[in-house]
């Protein structure tokens, strides 16, 4: 259980006694002992009793590891005092040292030897204090290298005489306590300030710095060497005021920041980044860090606080942190972390593996303690790249919106050209809805041949058309919807009617109907042709293996000629009762079709495509009576609702474009402007700027049309004598010389004129690209550095 | 069918976050140990490493780039409490060296959170350049530029105290929308009410407000991910707990959606089978869900016409082999099957949902050698789409 005890003031330092049984907390204001009890502390002394002076203004306390009633705290007035529980009543304070005249950091009492206490001052002097005789034996000051201010002291707890200390200007030093006429050793650790230093308690020569770079370094000194080596650098949050190893890991350290974060962390000094552990009870910054035992410590702060924190409550951020990751490109390419598995036995430098200290050959001491060590998970993940080759989003959606035609042909060539581009990216279903769009809306005997016909084969279609006519007139309503439905049809009628026999020739002229006229000459010549079924034949024949490959489901029964032989001997004479001629055509009051629908129903069940059976019998019931067009102006609704809803916002676009005014006010205005946007969107993103364009120039909602209105204005100045064009000019109004001449070749250049807007010159794509592959500068030696690049 | 090629990262901890920018063609990396990197992909396809930089002093949780509209701009949020913004800023050293030097520019720091920012993502463009952050002790803040050629200042602002420990966001992408945040918490006490809060932006208050509290989700949540809105009636929102849930919220039915009456508006569970999934991601359109899971694997689900959920593929984190669970037909993953739509669809439906038919069809495809798909079909009396030939692939992945 994490306890703690509220103190009034911020506490600078803590300490236990040898037993762990009693802690002192010191500050400037406070100076209190308690007795650690189970889950709780107890108040068990307050030691600021007496005349308040500065000498109670602690900034470290220690407690003498031999002699369980001896306390030493270092003043900020620089006063070192001994403190003895010993002294039975009032004040226990023993002797005040004043040997220093600036603030002192850091008190140390010598392991074994009661009497030894080392003192840090601001002032960059250490002082030695034998208490047997309560004097200042010597002192350590540092060399002209060194002579910042003593940040840490402490004694090896390995070798007797030995101590180490942090000083301000990033240096650590080793002293020999017998010795203040020489440093053993000096290394510059840290950048900045070295605020703590720590020995491994053990680990012989291990010794973990930190300092105000934010790091915290773990050196090893080799036996015979007046040198550190660097092993590890952790990387802090902030600057590290405390590091403190955890008893009995020997591959972990506590660490506290000096500001700005209030967390104490406890590391795996392996993982240089991620603390393994972490303490948040603070509310502000913590001070000091005593371990109590491996799994229980106490810490200090500045909001006047000791915790005894417990492992069992540490927040791990190593286990919240997401340790797999996925991310989806537009194209459906996939990138996954997954974390890299494979443990690695304790090899130090693995997970390092570019940390300053790995390139190094390992010393042999360190050599002899990994190979015992613990086994160590690295952390490291491995980047997979998942590239999707088959079915990939962008390819078909980029054909797509590149081959779909929305405006320009009548409605039906419309659907079947967007049907035909979608069967051949396979995509059958949206094939299949254009197929039924163009049956809803023109005539579901035209788009029999149609379906089969992959060269568009609008000969046959001619032949059935009288039926489309006959529709509209019976349901006068409907009529004015359909017209221009109708009305493009009747290229194709008039043409359809005129030959008897020659509807195969027919075929191959009947693409567009602009040269409408011509064609029709063109019938006519070849009314006496006799064998037009030849080519006809050799036509399908074809066509049918096509469809093999595209649509293994219908292979089975493709019998083409069979099915439209028939057909089309129903449809000419139909067409032979009423006229041949196609204005009589046009004015025709129709003939209530009643005895075709009978073959219609029949060849529509032959027919493989039309599978959908509600839109056979929908088809067959109400074909006589309702016009297909209002009846299923929901269902497209609903139909277009459906793409978007898939995500194929294209084909809601699309197929609305091309519907135009069949649909018209059936969608709700806010849904075609999200449809389009969307689309906008997704073209932009596959950087189809000119389609996107398009599709905004095709659209009928206000807002979707302003979108390719702004911004369009383009300042350009005369190249030679920059001054600002007007419009349209492609000479310069003052100096007369062209605008547009390539600053490469000197030639006007047509088509893509490419410039630089800062200093007006430019020319071809291609000379502008050679010259920028080689230079940075203007090719006319204007000087300027365009941003052509 | 996806082809895997492991890329190796200098990454020297664990990577927790992924980014492609907005057009596919970079990608962004972030890790543990403070730096962030940024990966070109060239015309061969082949990804490279074209800056890395440290970017914090703390594990780099999330990376996410902006719209291209506002430049080349990263933001990255952190352990060490801050969020930062960078912009990629080109020089050219030495004029006539063509010596080119890609640097990430720091623009702003944003440091108003006292504990760790465990996401950073930007709004939608419609709304501008806005930027989300949420961090542990529960505060999302909005933050936007005021001037967007000065990235340097950012303003706060909105905060919203969500009282749990946030540790994922979300906005809703759609326009029909107010701005929308959904915010996640990883909170591991199951009792602490619903982990995924959703907040609106009303206008007219000029306040963020909580419309929405999933109080359906408990478990810890790691990831939350509205799905693209193309043009969808709909929002759809992917959770990351235990499992994946996804949610529908309909326009029509803005209540809860636990007890909506329309079954289509059940939360949805994707079985992860115990693995904790930790990441999702959408596909552009939005039909496709991506999630990676601590087992190491990344599973893909697919809703088929009668909106089941299905995994489709599971791409192994190892990269040796990628299985195809079911016959996936070969209908774009747009075009989903549709029940008002005729009746071949519902053939591939059947296909793609019937376990045992795959099964069986792709064991007799194994023994066969060769796939023999359309006697396949015959027998079943099937209609057998073209799409099933590649059924077959996919049984080893070469692994580069």
């Amino acid at each position: 259980m994490t306890t703690s005890v509220h103190l009034d003031s911020g506490i600078n330092a803590i300490a236990t006694n040898r037993e762990k049984t009693q802690v002192a907390a010191a500050g400037r204001l406070v100076f209190k002992i308690f007795h650690i009890e189970e889950g709780s502390f107890r108040e068990y002394l307050d030691l600021r009793v007496g005349r308040i002076n500065l000498n109670y203004s602690c900034n470290d306390v220690v407690w003498n590891s031999v002699r369980d009633d001896i306390l030493a705290t270092g003043a900020t007035n620089g006063a070192v005092v001994t403190w003895n529980l010993g002294i039975s009543k009032g004040n226990k304070m023993d002797k005040v040292f004043t040997d220093n005249t600036r603030t002192v950091n850091k008190v140390c009492f010598h392991p074994s030897e009661w009497n030894i206490l080392l003192s840090g001052s601001s002032g960059g002097v250490i002082r030695y204090f034998d208490l047997r005789n309560n004097v200042c034996a010597s002192t350590f000051s540092g060399t002209k290298n060194s002579s910042g201010s003593i940040r840490d002291i402490q004694f090896s707890p390995h070798q007797m005489f030995i101590f180490a200390s942090a000083t301000d200007d990033g240096y650590v030093q080793f002293w020999d306590y017998r010795r203040n006429d020489r440093v053993l050793l000096q290394e510059l650790v840290h950048q900045n300030i070295v605020f703590s230093l720590d020995w491994h308690p053990e680990e012989r020569n291990w010794l973990a710095t930190s300092g105000r770079d934010k790091t915290i370094k773990i050196w090893h000194q080799e036996s015979h060497e007046l040198k550190l080596h660097l092993d590890y650098t952790l990387y802090h949050i902030q600057s590290v005021r405390k590091v403190k190893w955890r008893p009995e890991r020997k591959y972990h350290i506590a660490s506290c920041s000096q500001v700005d974060d209030n967390a104490v962390s406890v590391w795996d000094i392996r993982r240089p980044y991620v603390p393994f552990a972490v303490f948040e009870e603070h509310k502000e910054a913590p001070t000091g860090i005593t371990w109590y035992d491996q799994n229980i410590f106490l810490t200090s702060g500045k909001d006047g606080v000791i915790y005894q924190h417990v492992f069992k409550d540490a927040k791990k951020p190593a286990e919240t942190s997401n340790p797999v990751g996925v991310s989806m490109s537009l194209n459906g390419d996939i990138f996954h972390i997954a974390v890299q598995s494979g443990r690695n036995s304790g090899v130090r430098g693995l997970s390092t593996s570019d940390g300053p200290s790995a390139k190094r050959p390992m010393p042999m001491f360190f050599r002899r303690h990994d190979r015992t060590a613990e086994s160590f998970v690295t952390y490291e993940s491995r980047l997979i790249f998942h590239e999707l080759r088959e079915n990939r989003f962008s390819e078909w959606f980029c054909e797509t919106a590149k081959q779909y035609q929305l405006v320009g042909k009548p409605f039906g060539e419309l659907c079947e050209e967007n049907a035909k581009v979608a069967e051949e990216l396979g995509r059958h279903q949206v094939a299949q809805t254009w197929h039924l769009l163009r049956l809803f809306f023109v005539d579901v005997s035209q788009v029999v041949p149609k379906v089969y016909s992959k060269q568009s084969s609008a000969g046959s279609t001619d032949v059935t058309s009288p039926r489309t006519q006959a529709e509209p007139d019976k349901d006068p309503d409907s009529n004015s919807i359909h017209r221009d439905t109708a009305m493009n049809q009747h290229s194709l009628q008039d043409v359809g009617h005129a030959p008897d026999s020659a509807t195969g020739v027919t075929d191959e002229e009947s693409d567009s109907d602009i040269d409408r006229t011509k064609w029709r000459n063109k019938n006519l010549q070849m009314d006496g042709i006799e064998d037009p079924f030849t080519l006809d034949d050799d036509d399908n024949y074809d066509e049918n293996f096509d469809l093999l490959d595209l649509n293994l489901a219908n292979s089975d029964n493709w019998n083409l000629p069979a099915e439209a032989f028939p057909h089309r001997h129903e449809i000419e004479n139909i067409g032979r009762q009423s006229s041949p001629d196609p204005t009589h055509d046009r004015s025709r009051p129709s003939s209530p079709p009643t005895k075709p629908v009978d073959d219609d129903q029949e060849n529509s069940h032959n027919h493989q495509l039309l599978a959908s059976q509600a839109i056979d019998q929908a088809i067959t019931k109400h074909r006589s009576e309702f016009n297909l067009s209002i009846k299923y102006r929901p269902l497209i609704k609903d139909m277009l609702s459906y793409y978007a809803d898939k995500g194929d916002v294209q084909m809601s676009v699309s197929a609305y474009v091309v519907l135009g005014d069949k649909i018209k006010g059936e969608i709700p205005s806010e849904t075609i402007e999200h449809w389009f946007i969307s689309y906008i969107e997704l073209l932009s993103r596959f950087k189809l700027w000119p389609i996107a364009n398009h599709v905004i120039k095709c659209s009928d909602h206000p807002n979707i049309q302003m979108l390719n209105q702004q911004s369009t204005t383009i300042y350009a100045n005369c190249n030679n004598c920059d001054k600002p064009l007007e419009k349209k000019s492609w000479a310069c109004n003052r100096c007369g010389k062209l605008t547009n001449t390539c600053s490469v070749c000197h030639l006007p250049v047509k088509g893509l004129y490419s410039w630089c807007q800062g200093c007006s010159h430019g020319g071809h794509m291609g000379h502008l690209k050679e010259w920028f592959s080689r230079s940075t500068q203007c090719p006319t030696g204007c000087g300027h550095e365009c941003e052509l690049r | 069918m996806y082809v895997a090629r492991s890329i190796s990262a200098d990454h020297k901890d664990l990577i927790h976050d992924v980014a492609f920018d907005f057009y596919g063609r970079r990608m962004a990396t972030c890790s543990s140990d403070h730096s962030v990197q940024v990966w070109d992909i060239n015309d061969k396809g082949e990804w490279h490493c074209t800056a890395s930089w440290k970017t914090h002093s703390g594990s780099v949780w999330r990376v996410t780039w902006a719209h291209p509209e506002f430049g080349q701009v990263l933001a990255s949020c952190s352990y060490d409490r801050m969020a930062a913004i960078w912009e990629e800023v080109v020089s050219y050293m030495v004029p006539n060296n063509h010596l080119m030097i890609i640097l990430q520019t720091k623009r702003a720091t944003l440091v108003d959170s006292r504990t760790s920012v465990t996401d950073v993502k930007f709004s939608p463009r419609f709304l501008g350049l806005k930027l989300a952050t949420c961090s542990a002790d529960g505060n999302v803040r909005i933050y936007e530029a005021p001037d967007l050629t000065d990235l340097t200042t950012w303003e706060i602002q909105d905060q919203i105290m969500t009282k749990m420990s946030c540790s994922c966001l979300s906005w809703n992408p759609s326009r029909l929308n107010p701005a929308t945040i959904a915010v996640g918490s990883d909170d591991a006490n199951p009792s602490a009410g619903g982990k995924v809060q959703i907040y609106e932006h009303k206008v007219n208050e000029r306040k963020w407000v909580r419309s929405n509290m999933l109080m359906s989700i408990t478990e810890a949540v790691h990831d939350i991910a509205y799905a693209p809105n193309l043009g969808r009636s709909y929002d759809v929102l992917a959770i990351a707990t235990k499992d994946v849930v996804i949610m529908r919220f309909d326009k029509k039915d803005p209540s809860m959606i636990g007890s909506a009456t329309s079954t289509r508006n059940t939360p949805v569970q994707l079985d992860h089978q115990g693995a904790q999934v930790w990441q999702i991601s959408w596909n552009i359109t939005g039909t496709i869900l991506a999630a990676s899971s601590d087992d190491g694997v990344v599973r893909l689900w697919k809703a088929n016409y009668l909106d089941k959920w299905k995994c489709i593929q599971v791409l192994k984190g190892d990269g040796s082999s990628v299985s195809t669970m079911l016959v996936q037909p070969k209908d774009p993953p747009a075009t989903n099957k549709g029940s008002s739509l005729p009746e071949t669809s519902v053939d591939a439906g059947f296909m793609s949902s019937s376990p045992k038919f795959s099964s069986f069809f792709s064991s007799t495809s194994a023994w066969l050698g060769s796939s023999p798909l359309s006697r396949q079909g015959r027998h079943n009396s099937v209609p057998v789409t073209p799409a099933t030939s590649h059924v077959t692939s996919g049984f080893h992945i070469p692994l580069k």
